[in-house]
This record gives structure tokens, C-alpha cells and sequence, in this order.
């Protein structure tokens, strides 16, 4: 009836080689399975590992070998959603903020939507998901070039910001169009903080205007040509 | 130089040798999958919560003309990539959403956990493919550790209602037995062994985690070598005082600047070391709880990432020893059984509970005792037989006894099955309910006539093989009043 528990450490936590495992006699244990499977499993086993491991190698900074070998693995990636790099916070980055200004066919004032929200309701993975939105947008917006003519040229043309832009019209009946602006919000430096915090006597806001760049413009959208 | 030749190739031998040793052994022993079933539970609660989450925007997020367009979305996968979102139309979105809400249910419970596992790993990469500008660290984890769990296909052979289903089938089979010549009390366990059996599957499925975690570790730890600000011991200053991010102001850290490096340098080295150390039963439960610490300082700071530290914790879960693991629940085995119960094998009713209670109790941390079969001043000398046969009783190691509802809930207490259920019956009220009417179905319960003449003496055969492998392996009752 009672379980048998060891006397050492490795009863709470598994050794290395056997975690959890019965051992056969032989010591070379394979119980339960027939060479052939285990051939197999072998197989999809290599493969599996070497594709998770290029995947993420190969993604820049890399090699050349690294690139190639990762884009053997490129059916693999895509079938098994697999080929992340892993490589979080390397260096912690500013925030991108995206903000748009909603132009209203009855004259009133432009309406602003900031993504993320400030305060978004509901748990905080909701929040999260706008961070990452704003992420992707930020990543997908090259700088665009408003010319004279008031046309977009250069690589400024984001699917994605034009997708976000057409979804705010849409929901938002009686806007004649959209401007899309990214903002990064900085880190703030500790020495500042401490001369801020010291001449205040307050605590440092980390919504300070000046840990907000100047918005950039990457677009307008009007609602009808969407 | 021949000698030379000679050695390089009974090197090459052996060391061919001893791979394909170390990798069967590694990969191809079975193990507890009591952690797998952990971290099915885990990943079903995680992808429900994060389906959830996505559903107060379901439009915006998975419609058709969400925030990113889904034709453009679906113009831009990579070869091979699929969703089935892309085919959901715009009227049908809420109730596929409930759908797949109800496999994480599937999953998280462990009901057809192989088929749940498929569809639920199916569920989220249709989402992270459907929603590429909306994802963080989170659904990388998640998308992995489900991957796992549909391949090994192992993932319901422990804490699952799966198993629960079929252990209840056969202590009920059991239950329903007639008394056998020679064995005192009826049986009402299940014929399988309470432990989960180690398996082969499940051991694939936990080393792959193993592996793919080291990895997403050793990969993390050595990106951030590349940033100065880990080098000069800031880079936790830069998280803790991401205004986006943080949901408290850490600004008042700036004049700890040595804090701000132990905590910088400490992360750093835990993500180096981890994909090492995590191997060596010695500093394995260092890395675990440190990996732990980190996880959780990042959730404090950071809420929006807590998801993202409680999928990486729930991937930990695979290095951790399965019976450990069920210590934390049923105590150690010395312990047991925590809790001795007195019912009446004459009763088929309370045959019936019983096979209930040792179906959901695979630790067999209660033990149940047929009274009919006993001198009940055995288990306990301040026990009577008349008041045991009026109510259920139930004594606890410590020595206190418990009766009729009362043990109920003190039998529900020790199950996780039964905690919620235990729980409720406990409160004010409730309680009050539950002894009237189990004191109502006590006193009317049926008991078997008892035989008095050579006719009703003659057993009929087994009603099924799993009973009568039950009537042989798996009787606590009878294992009981031998060790008397």
C-alpha cells in the first residue's frame, strides 16, 4: 500500500538518466517497444531536434550554414508551428505604442485610440496582446514618406497597419478616415530618476512626457478606399 | 601506427556504442507519467485561459476582417503553415470559439485525452497562425508543450477521468461481486495497480519537454549575452521600468544599482547554467526552483507575462519525480493509509460508494473495511459494531473518528477528485443538509439477505474478467484483515 520513498534527494526530483523510470534487468532498458518502433521513433526523433535546433539558430543574427540548414527544416516549422528562436529580452527594448487618430465625418474633433490602452479592462493577458500588436506594427511599419501630392511612397505600405486601420473604420461608424502614428516609450535612465525623484521629492512617473518619443506618422487610411 | 588505426576504431566502436546505449536508455525507458498528466492539466487550463482571453475581442482577433486582415494573414504563411480559422465564417466565430473552448475543457480534465490532446495542439496553432501580430513568448511555450503531449499520446494515463472512468468500471464490477469462499469482506478496488504504470510514451513525451526547455534556456541565456545591459547589470532595471509593462512603479530601485546587478547577473547565469545543471539529480532541484523564482518575480513585475512564467513553470513540471509528485497530494507512504473507513459490505449501496472512493484514490490513501468481515475494536477499540453499521465511520491516523456525512467529507477532504465537492459540504448549511440526509439514507439503505440455506450459498460465475482479476489482485478489504 505505501509507496516507497528513498532516503536521498532524488526522491523529490528525478535523476538525470532515469527520471521517474523503472529499471529493466538488463540495465539496458527498452521495455516494451519492438526494435522497429524504436527505429522510427528514432528517426522522427533526429529529425524533430535537429529541425527545432536549426530554427532557431537560423534566425539572424546567423550564418550562412545556419540559414541553410534552417530552411531544410522549413516544412517542419511551418507543419508543426515549430522554428522559434527563444532569444527573449536580449536586450530590453523601448515599448512601441501605436496611436490613431480617427477623422469624423461630422466635424468633430479626431478621436484617439492608443494601442495598448492604458488601462484595458479584464485580466491582464488582454493588455499583453495589445503590447503585441503594437509590436507587430511597429516591426511591419517601415518609415513611409508622405510626399507633397499627400500619397505614400517609399516601403512605407504595412498590410497590417492598412488591416488595423480598415478594422477602426469599420467599427467606428462615422469615421471618414485613419492616421496611424508609432511612439516608443523609453526606459527611463536611473540617474534621471534619481535627480527627477530628488528635486520632486515624488515618485518618478513612468508615463513622464519625456519618455515618449515624438510620434511618427506611418499612414493615412481613408475609410473609404479600404 | 597500425596500433594507432586500431585504437582510433575500437574508439569509434565503443563510442558508437555507447550512444546508441545512452540513447535508448534516454529516450526509450518508461517512466511515471503521473508529470505528463500534470502538465496536461496545466496546458488545458493555459489554452482555455488564453482562448478565453482572446474571445473578448473574438471579432478583432479572429474574424475575418479583424485587426489583421484574414486573407492577407492567410497570404502570408509560410509553406506548410495552416489554420482552420481561416474557414471559420464571421456567423459561425462564437460557436467554433465555444468549441474549442470545450476541447480545452476535454483536455484539462483528461476526458478522451488522446483525441483531446490532437485537437487541442490542432486549436492552438490554428490560433498562433491566425493571429501572428498578437503573439508573445507565451503561445511558443504552449504551442510546444501540446505538441508533446498529442504525440506521446501519454498524457491521460495518470490524473486523468479517463483512468478515473476505468477504475470506477472496475471497482464496481468488483463490488458487484458475491462474497468469495475463503476471502473475508467484499472487494471494491479496481483490478489495476492504484500507481500509474511507467510507460515507455510517457517517457518520450517528458523528454522532449526536458530537451526543448534546456534548449529554449541555454538559447534565452545566450541572446542576452549579446545585450551590453546584461553585461553592465542593468537589464532588470530596463524590465522593471518598462512603463508599458510593469503594473508597479520599481523606479524607487535606482538607488540599489548593486541590487539591480545581483538580480541582473543571477537571471543571466540561471539560463546559462540551466541546460547543464538541470541534469544532475544534485543541483536539479536548484535550477527548478530557481527557474520557479525567476518566473514568478517576472509575473509580479510584469502581469501581462504571468501566463507566459506559468507555462514555462508547467514545463519544469517534467523534470520533477512522479511519486514526489504524488507525495505532495497523499503524503508519504509511510503515512498511509491516512484514512481508515469502516462500511457495510452487506450494503451493495455502500459497495457501491466505496468503489467510488477507491477508483479516485490511486495513492490508496483510504482504506476501505468491510465491518461485516471484522471485529471493527481492531481498527479503532473505541469503535461498536451497532454504531458502524448505523452510520459510515472513519478513523484517521491521528486517531480521530469521524461519522456518517462528517466522513463523507473527511473521506472527499483526501481525494482531489472530491475537494470541491468536500469543500461545499463543509460549509454552514450545506453540512447541516447533507447529515440529515445521510442519516435518512443510512437508516433506509438495502442490505443483501443473508444466506441461510445451502441454494443462495451457490455463487454464480463472474460477471466480467476485470472482476474477477479484481477478486484476486486488487481487494484492499481482504489485503486488510490478512495483515490482522
Amino acid at each position: 500500500m505505501a509507496r516507497k520513498s528513498g532516503s536521498r534527494g532524488s526522491e523529490t526530483v528525478a535523476p538525470p538518466e532515469a527520471p521517474l523510470a523503472r529499471r529493466s534487468k538488463g540495465g539496458d532498458a527498452a521495455d516494451g517497444w519492438p526494435s522497429w518502433a524504436k527505429s522510427a521513433a528514432t528517426v522522427l526523433l533526429c529529425l524533430h531536434l535537429a529541425a527545432v535546433v536549426s530554427g532557431a539558430l537560423g534566425v539572424p543574427p546567423s550564418s550562412e550554414l545556419e540559414r541553410r540548414v534552417a530552411d531544410l527544416f522549413t516544412w517542419h516549422h511551418g507543419l508543426l508551428d515549430q522554428g522559434y528562436a527563444y532569444r527573449y529580452y536580449a536586450e530590453p527594448p523601448p515599448t512601441p505604442v501605436v496611436l490613431a487618430a480617427l477623422h469624423r465625418a461630422d466635424g468633430l474633433p479626431d478621436v484617439e485610440i492608443r494601442i495598448p490602452e492604458r488601462a484595458v479592462p479584464g485580466p491582464p493577458m488582454r493588455r499583453q496582446r495589445q503590447l503585441a500588436l503594437a509590436n507587430a506594427l511597429f516591426a511591419s511599419a517601415r518609415p513611409a514618406h508622405r510626399h507633397d501630392d499627400g500619397e505614400e511612397h517609399g516601403g512605407g505600405e504595412s498590410w497590417l497597419a492598412r488591416s488595423y486601420a480598415s478594422y477602426l473604420c469599420r467599427t467606428n461608424p462615422g469615421t471618414t478616415g485613419v492616421t496611424l502614428y508609432l511612439q516608443q516609450h523609453l526606459i527611463p535612465d536611473p540617474r534621471q530618476v534619481l535627480e527627477t525623484t530628488r528635486e520632486t521629492g515624488l515618485r518618478f512617473d513612468l508615463f513622464d512626457e519625456s519618455l515618449l518619443t515624438t510620434p511618427r506618422w506611418i499612414g493615412d487610411f481613408p475609410c473609404d478606399g479600404l | 601506427m597500425r596500433r594507432l588505426v586500431s585504437d582510433a576504431a575500437h574508439y569509434l566502436v565503443d563510442l558508437v556504442a555507447a550512444i546508441r546505449r545512452g540513447w535508448t536508455n534516454f529516450f526509450f525507458r518508461p517512466a511515471d507519467p503521473t508529470p505528463l498528466g500534470l502538465i496536461r492539466i496545466a496546458v488545458g487550463v493555459l489554452g482555455f485561459w488564453s482562448l478565453f482571453v482572446l474571445g473578448l475581442d473574438l471579432h478583432a482577433y479572429l474574424g475575418p476582417r479583424g485587426w489583421a486582415d484574414a486573407e492577407r494573414v492567410y497570404e502570408g504563411l509560410q509553406p506548410f503553415a495552416w489554420s482552420f480559422w481561416f474557414f471559420v465564417p464571421e456567423s459561425m466565430l462564437r460557436l467554433a470559439w465555444l468549441v474549442c473552448l470545450g476541447i480545452f475543457g476535454l483536455l484539462t480534465t483528461g476526458l478522451f485525452s488522446r483525441t483531446a490532446s490532437i485537437l487541442a495542439w490542432v486549436v492552438i496553432v490554428s490560433t498562433v497562425r491566425r493571429v501572428p501580430m498578437a503573439l508573445f513568448g507565451f503561445d511558443q511555450i504552449l504551442s510546444t508543450l501540446a505538441l508533446y503531449l498529442a504525440v506521446s499520446g501519454a498524457s491521460g494515463q495518470a490524473i486523468s477521468l479517463d483512468r478515473f472512468f476505468r477504475r470506477w468500471r472496475q471497482s464496481r464490477a468488483a463490488a458487484a461481486l458475491p462474497p468469495r469462499p475463503g476471502v473475508p469482506g467484499r472487494l471494491v478496488s479496481p483490478s489495476e495497480p492504484g500507481r500509474p504504470a511507467a510507460t515507455v510514451s510517457a517517457n518520450l513525451g517528458l523528454r522532449l519537454i526536458q530537451l526543448h526547455l534546456a534548449f529554449i534556456y541555454g538559447m534565452a541565456g545566450l541572446a542576452k549575452l549579446q545585450g551590453p545591459s546584461w553585461w553592465t547589470g542593468t537589464a532588470i532595471w530596463g524590465t522593471m521600468t518598462a512603463g508599458e509593462f510593469v503594473a508597479i512603479n520599481f523606479t524607487s530601485l535606482a538607488a540599489w544599482p548593486i541590487l539591480l546587478n545581483l538580480l541582473t547577473h543571477a537571471s543571466l547565469a540561471l539560463e546559462i547554467a540551466y541546460p547543464v545543471l538541470v541534469w544532475f539529480w544534485l543541483t536539479r532541484p536548484l535550477m527548478i526552483v530557481g527557474a520557479i523564482g525567476l518566473h514568478l518575480g517576472i509575473a509580479v513585475v510584469c502581469p501581462g507575462l504571468t501566463e507566459f512564467g506559468l507555462a514555462m513553470i508547467t514545463a519544469n513540471v517534467a523534470f520533477m519525480s512522479g511519486p514526489w509528485l504524488r507525495s505532495l497530494v497523499a503524503g508519504r507512504g509511510d503515512d498511509q493509509p491516512a484514512l481508515r473507513v469502516l462500511f457495510d459490505g452487506a450494503c451493495p449501496r455502500c459497495r457501491a460508494s466505496m468503489a467510488l472512493v477507491t477508483a479516485a484514490d490511486p495513492d490508496q490513501v483510504v482504506e476501505p473495511i468491510d465491518l461485516t468481515a471484522v471485529d471493527v475494536a481492531t481498527v479503532d477499540p473505541r469503535l461498536k459494531r451497532e454504531a458502524c453499521l448505523k452510520a459510515m465511520h472513519a478513523v484517521s491516523r491521528s486517531g480521530r473518528i469521524t461519522v456518517g456525512f462528517d466522513a463523507v467529507t473527511a473521506v472527499g477532504r483526501r481525494l482531489p477528485l472530491f475537494w470541491i465537492p468536500a469543500f461545499l459540504a463543509g460549509l454552514p448549511g450545506i453540512a447541516t443538509l447533507g447529515r440529515l440526509g445521510y442519516n435518512r439514507f443510512a437508516a433506509t439503505r438495502p442490505r443483501d439477505v443473508p444466506c441461510t440455506d445451502d441454494v443462495c450459498g451457490l455463487h454464480p460465475p463472474a460477471s466480467s474478467p476485470s472482476a474477477s482479476e479484481g477478486s484476486t489482485a486488487g481487494g484492499r478489504a481482504r489485503d486488510l484483515t490478512r495483515q490482522r
